[in-house]
């Protein structure tokens, strides 16, 4: 449950979402992204009602279980998913990707982390101006992340608002360049990592202290 | 549209498992009908209804649930629900390639049951609109289980507890006709029943308007379950559905469905009889001794090959379609007159039996224009043109013989009428010579004309010759006794 949260992502942003596990984190994904309905109060993407067309068109979602079509091959959902936003498969985001290696490969004989490797591509191929990234990072090894990190960097500087939720305090403190610091649905803490005036760290264990 | 159908037949026709349980399976249950019905009159055809109802069970009633769940706990469907595109297109488009497999599944056990000795199909287009109309009925039921449970394990326990007393109690793997007496009631409740007769009545009766109660019942049950289903739709896996304020909704369905059951149950038909095996008997059967065979006849001269004018319904005669009748390669043997005493019209079976019945009453609407349909084919069958007054006797006869071997109430107790009239405008008085010399050697001639009746919007029939010329010589010893005056209608019972 999520409650108090109020926050904003600007164009040219990147947020990131901390907290332990149960902070909320995916609860307030699911809300912005128009899975879930809030109780009360108010959530707005780019302007629209999150779930409705506009901000489902105006918005790239990558989920904790992203939900693949098992039995196409990755080029297949790539295409698939291109067609539903409306726009052409990103050859070059599928490349950055790495994803060119495997793209015969069906879906429910990737790896883990090529799993993640697709579900991103997914998100970002839109090139929708807001991104929703739930542990993006999650089962990506070294040089995924650091490619990771510059693809995010290209979206932040061509004025995308990128929310992303994450356990790797490292990763938020070098690539955010606000942090919304969650425990038990509460917001405990925001602004720039270097202004919270503690490590990050440091703050999400004294909330949950 | 086009891509998420392509995506969504890729997903289906990649999966091996819903190749075996879409496509294997209903083989297997067509070989299990065939082992038990295959010596039937008509082998596999008049279980037609049966075996592709529970293709269509199976497919749509548990294989597209079991899919849509499957998605949705997987979390795709959410992944779907997060792009802009409409989202009912990720639901038809899953309908539309079960549908697709589905019709696969159908034409391989149509092709299947035909190369193990099923006829053609006599009315392909009310097999088709049956077919169609059921397989919706059952998409609809499959989206509504779809949309109720949670998990996979509960489509099988779901599914079971709504497939298993159709099989059992709705005519669907047990025939109707070996229905207890109360499990008929229940019968009318499942929509299973009407499938099977809509469809049976689309093999091997007079095509879909006959079924079109049927047909209606299936409509209301799959628009009911649809209402359902879109009330109980969800995205997000696992979990309960939450009813809510839906719950109102859903009761207004519960009572429609209700009504819909109570006018099957009001409106509800005979329950057809089993397949016919019973035996005809034989010649000597319906002769007063060995030695009547002998002198049951005179010479009588001149009985031509040459029909007469048909009667239209007004009585006018009307000449047939221009049919080249060919000059006979042989003179017409002379035939013997019956001596009528001879033959023991008595013993024959009653008109309102099982075996080769003749109606007493008149045919309502909708059979009355069946039976001119087929009175107008008859003038276009080239058999009805035969050369041979005999074996055009013959041929005119397995009108009636074919379908009282398939039971194809209540066509088949107005059909030998049909026939009786065109006999008797073609050949007028030499009438019963002819058909003595039909009822009194029945192994002669050719019945291969039977092959032809898909002409005449009647089925095929295949397999031994047998059954079919005791049917044939039963109902040329009726016409005989009915066009004579020895016989007309069923003896007068002991209480009369």
């Amino acid at each position: 449950m999520v409650d108090g949260v109020s926050f904003t992502v600007a164009a040219g942003e990147i947020v990131g979402l901390i907290g332990l596990n149960g902070a909320g984190k995916t609860s307030l994904i699911d809300c912005i992204a128009g899975l879930a309905r809030p109780d009360a109060g108010a959530v707005t993407v780019a302007g629209q009602q999150p779930g409705s067309v506009a901000a489902r068109r105006a918005t790239g979602v990558l989920l904790q279980q992203p939900g693949l079509p098992a039995r196409l091959t990755v080029a297949e959902t790539l295409a698939l998913f291109a067609g539903l936003h409306g726009v052409g498969v990103d050859e070059r985001l599928a490349a950055a990707l790495g994803l060119d290696a495997f793209s015969d490969r069906r879906v429910d004989r990737l790896s883990g982390g090529q799993a993640q490797r697709l579900a991103l591509a997914l998100a970002l191929q839109s090139g929708a101006p807001a991104l929703l990234l739930d542990e993006p990072a999650t089962a990506l090894d070294p040089l995924m992340r650091r490619d990771l990190a510059a693809l995010l960097g290209q979206r932040r500087a061509a004025g995308a608002a990128i929310l992303l939720a994450t356990h790797d305090l490292a990763e938020a403190a070098s690539l955010c360049d606000r942090v919304v610091v969650l425990h038990h649905g509460q917001l405990v803490a925001q602004g720039r990592p270097g202004d919270l005036g503690a490590s990050l760290t440091d703050i999400v264990l004294a909330g949950a202290a | 549209m086009r891509r998420l159908l392509w995506a969504n037949l890729m997903a289906t026709f990649r999966n091996p498992m819903a190749l075996i349980y879409g496509w294997l399976f209903p083989l297997i249950f067509l070989a299990g009908f065939w082992a038990l019905y295959g010596d039937d009159p008509l082998p596999l055809a008049l279980h037609a209804g049966q075996f592709f109802t529970i293709t269509i069970l199976g497919s749509a009633a548990f294989g597209l649930p079991t899919q849509m769940v499957a998605e949705r706990e997987a979390g795709l469907w959410r992944h779907y629900a997060l792009t802009p595109a409409p989202r009912w297109r990720f639901v038809l488009a899953l309908v539309l390639a079960r549908a697709v497999l589905l019709a696969g599944a159908l034409i391989l056990q149509h092709v299947a049951a035909r190369a193990l000795g099923m006829p053609a199909l006599p009315h392909p287009v009310s097999t088709t609109l049956a077919l169609i109309v059921a397989s919706l009925c059952f998409l609809c039921i499959g989206a509504l289980i779809g949309s109720l449970v949670g998990n996979v394990p509960a489509v099988q326990a779901l599914g079971q507890c709504i497939f298993l007393p159709m099989l059992i109690i709705g005519g669907v793997a047990v025939p109707l006709a070996s229905l207890p007496d109360w499990a008929l009631p229940l019968s009318n409740l499942l929509p299973g029943r009407h499938a099977v007769v809509a469809i049976q009545t689309a093999v091997t009766g007079t095509g879909t308007r006959a079924a079109g109660f049927e047909l209606v019942m299936l409509a209301g049950h799959g628009a009911l379950a649809l209402v359902a289903a879109v009330i109980l739709f969800r995205w997000e896996p696992g979990g309960r559905v939450q009813i809510g304020r839906r719950g109102w909704w859903l009761a207004l369905v519960a009572a429609a469905w209700l009504a819909l059951a109570g006018l099957a149950h009001s409106r509800a038909r005979p329950v057809p009889a089993p397949p016919d095996r019973a035996e005809a008997g034989m010649v000597a059967d319906y002769v007063r001794g060995v030695e009547a065979v002998a002198r049951v006849s005179k010479i009588v001269p001149e009985v031509k090959a040459h029909p007469q004018p048909l009667p239209q319904a007004g009585g006018e005669p009307v000449v047939p379609e221009p049919q080249p009748v060919p000059e006979p390669v042989a003179p017409t043997p002379d035939l013997p007159a019956p001596d009528l005493d001879a033959i023991a019209f008595e013993r024959l079976p009653p008109d309102s039996g099982l075996v080769a019945p003749i109606a007493a009453e008149p045919p309502d609407e909708a059979l009355a224009s069946a039976l001119a349909r087929i009175e107008r084919q008859v003038a276009k069958w080239p058999p009805a043109s035969e050369w041979d007054a005999v074996q055009q006797v013959r041929n005119l006869l397995l009108i009636a013989a074919v379908p009282d071997l398939l039971q194809m109430d209540p066509l088949e107790r107005h059909l030998p009428l049909l026939v009786e009239a065109q006999l008797q405008a073609r050949f007028g008085a030499r009438l019963p010579a002819l058909l003595a010399a039909v009822a009194l050697d029945p192994q002669a001639g050719s019945v291969a004309a039977r092959a032809d009746l898909p002409a005449l919007g009647l089925p095929a029939h295949t397999g031994a010759e047998g059954p079919v010329r005791g049917r044939m010589m039963l109902y040329a010893f009726k016409l005989l006794g009915r066009v004579t005056g020895r016989r007309v209608g069923d003896p007068p019972g002991p209480g009369a």
